[in-house]
């Protein structure tokens, strides 16, 4: 039936969808088939009611008189009669006549031009590809890192972790912590009260230079996870002065923990802020990326 | 109708041209409705917020072109927000609600329902865009883009788009919604969901980065099932009325066109933080419908082509015809840069470049506001003569093009050389290499100063027109024709299908893109980034420094935001969802006019609270080349606390 429009068209220079709605008027007033009078109008077949013709639809006649559809005019030799005009022309009211003939209807509803169907089925087709193959995130490489500042030598990691580069003031992190969340049983300026105290070389005295990963450990554990019966490097016992310090595992991220023990090392103990760093395991990075 | 009547139109389609045959919903310019008065007052205020948004937004980008040349409160950061809340609420919402009153009761054949409602509505939505325009200024800028205005303001907002819903649905229910229009379906289903997205987005409390999502999710549903939803219920309607046709009826592209619309649109919200700290899956969905988009887009433009086909002299000749093609047109542009925008490896060029503005002018400035000018030619430009019309319509073409352009220039020059490493060549002192990009800027950013002079200039005439009133213009081709309307639909569609369907599709996506992902447990859970210096007790200098930020719109300018891309190299450590676990709103940032401030404090010299107050209160003293404005003019004790809150973003 496209064949069919495409000819009118380029022949009569109607646009196809106005052609399709004059044939279905057509075909709806004579009571033939639409691909008839497409037919005919291309000058294929035999003219479904022309006007010399002894036409079957009468009913259809004084309408045509006032004005002739112009693609039917070069049917009008053709005099042969269709075979459906032997059908009865269908009742007057327009809303009985699909509901007895459905089929012509039908495929002329839907008058999205066959490329754009097309069109649309490639788009979302398109969509699907990218969720599928296009990655979803970022490529970070193997070591998790995505590149190196060509200036500073320094890496952007993609990995989750946003310390990888020293511009975190770790100090000062581990303060906050420490005023948050240590100043209850340790006191502001570290001086002890339920906890032991920190200042007066306490701090280094139980966690020397050198076991700040232990200081660590013990600062995440508390005294009920604590898996020996003493800790630091005087063996003092677990529990031993009253008190129950809390394990601050879950509260604290692996990064806060080292950061207030860093505070503690260096606010209470005097250890400067580079080595403790180093100790803690902060700097690692600077020092893999050769800062 | 009787089978003589369809087999007679068909005929008079073919060759006649029998007005007769002229079913009367066509024949527009013999209908009065009383109600007019309504959707006429409604334009008129809508054209005047029109020129005073443009005005504000002019004003804002001459502090850009040249900073400092406007006195103290006037500033990019103030005046943007006004501008846009203007142009977005007073300009483009009071006028979609006004082309709608006066065009559904001729679609319907019936009179508007309830206008004493709707003019009550019409004084909530002013009261509430005023408000909002006095609360801005007043410093309670909400710091979310589009949902600036406090919370008092957007309650005047959403009563205006409420009652506009409820007026919409009893006056299609008043002419019968057994079997609708196509333009009937988005005139009914935009304004509902115009009301549900705007409350929804303007719902308080929500911190960190689902503040963002709910932010996003708000952008895409406003944009794409309110204005542009109901924009095209115009165009449905303007196009065959203008070219003397009879409505546009039910068919499978009109069809595809509401539904993939509805469906599409607000899932595309992700996009707006494609490489952001959402989660990837996210941001692919938010790809996936920006994809999609493309096919309501296509549909539309086939839907425009067919209804003008054998048409088109008349188009040519007709002034709304003219709009609404040039509009539809930057529809479809503007729909291409949002994919720009989404698409990971387009989007690592130009998010936050200048494409993100031209988004904004070739869909707001643009494709909206042109359907919205041509509904207003259409209903009351008949007073205007053919030149004022034309010289409009050719200044306002050429503007928003220049714009655009401009934008485009700009936004590819500054997004290339960011991608070239220029962020860390100044590793050490953020912003410094900032001067890569914006001093090579100067030309784009005065000819967009120029377009936007011409596109307000050219919007005057039009005002002037609409106040001057005189009914429907003329059209340039009288005659109607009659014609065969489209193809019967399969099933009839229903007011009640469409306001469901539109409901469900709105809250299936606000499910998809913004409440299930909120409960990622990395958006609420902080890193140590967001309990330490990304947490501001209230009260301190910081957290009062974080307010005058918000307050003074720095984040129309700043992003806060690193992304993991080689763009952002340079920029410190890549920003994790839960750094922003304590902050409402996250202030990602819109466009990055000025240098990402997310680790401002982390480096010398923008690490001393002395330097930053210095730069504050005279950038280009430190920094010839700043397009930032003087903050003189704030007090000595504010200056401390941006100050305190700017050397603690570590």
């Amino acid at each position: 039936m496209d064949e069919l429009l495409q000819a009118i068209e380029q022949q009569y220079g109607y646009p196809a969808d106005m052609v399709m709605r004059s044939a279905q008027a057509r075909a709806q007033a004579d009571g033939v088939d639409v691909e008839a009078v497409l037919r005919a109008w291309a000058g294929e077949g035999p003219a479904p009611a022309a006007g010399s013709a002894p036409t079957p639809a009468p009913a259809a006649e004084p309408i045509e008189s006032e004005a002739p559809a112009t693609p039917a005019e070069p049917a009008g030799p053709s005099v042969e009669v269709l075979e459906p005009t032997g059908a009865p022309p269908q009742a007057d009211e327009v809303e009985e006549a699909p509901a007895e003939e459905p089929e012509p209807v039908t495929p002329t509803r839907f008058a999205v031009p066959t490329w754009l169907v097309a069109v649309f089925i490639i788009i979302p087709a398109i969509a699907v590809a990218y969720a599928a193959f296009v990655p979803n995130g970022p490529d970070c490489g193997g070591a998790g890192q995505l590149a190196v500042d060509p200036v500073t030598g320094e890496a952007a990691t993609c990995d989750g972790n946003p310390y990888g580069l020293e511009i975190m003031n770790f100090f000062s992190i581990g303060e906050t912590v420490y005023l948050e969340n240590c100043t209850a049983c340790h006191g502001i300026e570290g001086g002890g009260g339920t906890g032991p105290a920190f200042t007066g070389g306490e701090v280094l005295a139980t966690f020397p230079v050198g076991q700040c990963l232990d200081h660590v450990l013990w600062v995440g554990l508390g005294t009920n996870q604590w898996p020996e019966p003493t800790y630091g490097a005087p063996g003092k016992p677990v529990g031993g002065s009253g008190a129950v310090m809390p394990g601050f595992e879950g509260d604290l991220s692996p990064e806060e923990l080292a950061a207030v023990v860093l505070y503690e090392r260096v606010a209470f103990g005097g250890q400067p802020v580079s080595d403790a760093e180093v100790e803690c395991g902060l700097s690692e990075d600077i020092a893999a990326a050769g800062g | 109708m009787t089978s003589e009547t369809v087999a007679s139109e068909g005929a008079a389609e073919s060759g006649g041209d029998d007005p007769s045959h002229v079913s009367p919903p066509a024949n527009v310019a013999t209908m009065t409705f009383e109600s007019d008065r309504v959707a006429r007052r409604h334009f008129l205020v809508a054209a005047l917020f029109l020129v005073v948004g443009m005005a504000a937004l002019l004003l804002a980008w001459i502090d850009v072109t040249s900073p400092g040349s406007l006195a103290a409160p006037f500033s990019y950061g103030m005046l943007r927000p006004v501008g846009m809340g203007l142009i977005v609420y007073g300009w483009l919402t009071t006028g979609l609600i006004g082309a709608a009153y006066y065009v559904l009761p001729r679609l319907g054949a019936a009179e508007l329902q309830k206008t004493g409602l709707a003019n009550l509505g019409l004084l909530a939505l002013v009261a509430g865009v005023v408000a909002g325009v006095v609360g801005i200024f007043a410093g309670l800028n909400e710091g979310r883009l589009l949902l600036e205005f406090p919370l008092w303001a957007d309650a005047g907002i959403a009563v205006g788009l409420l009652v506009a819903a409820v007026v919409v649905t009893s006056s299609v229910r008043a002419s019968g919604d057994d079997d609708l229009l196509p333009a009937q379906w988005f005139l009914l289903a935009a304004p509902w969901w115009a009301v549900i997205v705007f409350v929804a987005g303007n719902i308080p409390g929500i911190n960190g980065v689902n503040s963002a999502l709910q932010t996003n999710f708000f952008l895409a549903s406003f944009t794409g099932l309110w204005l542009a939803a109901g924009g095209l219920g115009v165009v449905y309607y303007l196009v065959p009325a203008v070219t003397g046709r009879p409505p546009r009826r039910a068919n499978a592209l009109s069809l595809t066109v509401f539904w993939s619309l509805a469906f599409a649109w607000a899932w595309t919200a992700p996009r707006y933080a494609v490489y952001g700290p959402i989660p990837d899956w996210l941001e692919t969905i938010g790809v996936f419908f920006s994809i999609g988009l493309l096919v309501p887009v296509l549909a539309v433009a086939s839907e425009l082509a067919v209804t003008l086909r054998g048409r088109w002299t008349t188009a040519t000749e007709s002034v709304p015809l003219l709009f609404a093609i040039a509009g539809t047109a930057m529809f479809g542009v503007g729909v291409l840069v949002n994919l720009m925008l989404a698409l990971r490896s387009s989007s690592a060029v130009v998010q936050f470049t200048a494409w993100v503005a031209s988004y904004d002018q070739l869909l707001y400035l643009g494709a909206f506001t042109f359907w919205l000018v041509a509904f207003g030619y259409h209903a009351f430009g008949g007073g205007a003569s053919r030149l004022t019309a034309h010289l409009h319509l050719w200044l306002a073409v050429l503007s928003v093009g220049v714009l655009v352009a401009a934008s485009w220039f700009s936004g590819l020059q500054a997004g290339f050389t960011w991608a070239a490493g220029t962020n860390s060549l100044d590793y050490a002192s953020v912003g410094d290499g900032f001067r890569n990009t914006i001093g090579q800027l100067a030309g784009p950013i005065t000819l967009q100063a120029a377009g936007l002079t011409v596109l307000f200039l050219a919007h005057v005439i039009f005002v002037l027109v609409m106040v001057r009133g005189g009914g429907p213009m003329p059209c340039d081709d009288p005659v109607v024709e009659a014609e065969e309307p489209e193809a019967l639909e399969p099933t009839p569609v229903s007011g009640r299908t469409i306001v469901r369907g539109a409901i469900g599709m709105v809250a299936l996506a606000a499910l998809a893109v913004w409440i299930l992902p909120s409960f990622e447990s990395g958006h609420t859970e902080a890193t140590l980034l967001g309990d330490t210096v990304r947490a501001r007790p209230a009260g301190s200098a910081e957290a009062a420094g974080q307010d005058i930020y918000v307050q003074e719109g720095c984040w129309y300018c700043h992003t806060q935001q690193v992304r993991p891309i080689v763009t952002d190299v340079g920029l410190g450590p890549v920003s994790q969802a839960g750094d922003y676990a304590n902050e409402s709103p996250a202030l990602f940032g819109v466009e990055r006019i000025g240098p990402d401030l997310t680790h401002v404090g982390s480096r010398a010299p923008t690490d001393s609270a002395v330097w930053v107050v210095d730069h504050l209160k005279d950038p280009s003293s430190i920094r010839p080349w700043s397009r930032m404005p003087a903050y003189d003019h704030l007090s000595a004790q504010q200056l401390a606390d941006l100050a305190a809150y700017m050397t603690s973003l570590d």
